[in-house]
């Protein structure tokens, strides 16, 4: 009886690292474009700005469940159609000058710049709603 | 009178979306690592195959401020610091099988999560189970 509560008691701490390794993470599907085609695409898409933004987020993940890292306030609209579809999320920060701020604060002004890079390599940029 | 007014409905609204687009983000300061160079300095770190793995994402953040995308429970806590400094973050899936389960529940994946500061240096974050 004393080496099977000693059997259990040894077992024990084991078991929630356990199920806690097999955890499972959602199916992720594998992705269609290399992350080098995607930023290419990125970059084709961008045009003459590409060498003026800096690029701060490349994200593979469910639409719906894309979030920036960072805001102006707002929401994309689009983040809710086709909300299951993995895509590729590019983000990009903008140095673009405000003309309504002073000078000692238009390096702190930029805009932000999402990229949704479809599997079949369909770029578009989202558009964002002002809260 | 009502052109007046719709005057000012028309620039009051026109104001707002002004004030908003000027909504300030934190000042990020540009990587000296482009982000070519911080593939190739994560997968040497990684050291596997890349068929092996999903490159899920990279991200330039503050090492204090960044969270993956992805869990499977438990934290890194290198994340825990509290650092302000900005890093770019690296995440792989990993599909390794895991011998304690059965054939039929082998979708089990692994993060990977590379830190590289912005001088190169690459460190595989350690993860810790809840």
């Amino acid at each position: 009886m004393k080496a099977l509560l000693l059997a259990v008691l040894l077992i024990l701490p084991f078991v929630p690292h356990g199920l806690a390794k097999t955890r499972p993470l959602p199916d992720v599907p594998p992705s269609a474009l290399t992350i080098t085609q995607v930023l290419d695409l990125a970059r084709k898409d961008l045009g003459n700005k590409a060498d003026a933004v800096i690029l701060v987020g490349v994200d593979w993940c469910k639409t719906s469940q894309f979030q920036p890292r960072y805001t102006t306030g707002g929401e994309f609209y689009e983040l809710h159609q086709n909300p299951d579809e993995y895509c590729w999320f590019v983000t990009y920060l903008d140095k673009k000058a405000d003309p309504a701020l002073p000078a000692d604060q238009q390096k702190k002004v930029r805009e932000m710049t999402v990229l949704r890079i479809k599997n079949n390599g369909t770029v578009h940029r989202l558009g964002m709603v002002r809260t | 009178m009502k052109s007046p007014l719709l005057t000012l409905v028309l620039v009051l609204q026109l104001l707002g979306h002004g004030m908003a687009a000027t909504a300030l983000l934190p000042d990020v300061p540009p990587p000296a690592l482009s982000v070519e160079q911080v593939l190739a300095i994560a997968q040497k770190e990684l050291g596997r195959n890349p068929n092996e793995v999903i490159l899920v994402g990279i991200d330039w953040c503050p090492a204090a401020k960044f969270r993956p995308r992805y869990t499977t429970g438990g934290s890194y806590r290198d994340l825990e610091s509290n650092s302000p400094e900005y890093c770019w973050f690296v995440t792989y899936l990993d599909r390794k099988t895991d011998p304690t389960l059965p054939a039929d529940r082998q979708k089990f994946r692994e993060i990977t999560l590379i830190r590289i500061q912005n001088d190169g240096t690459a460190r595989i974050l350690p993860f810790e189970r809840d």
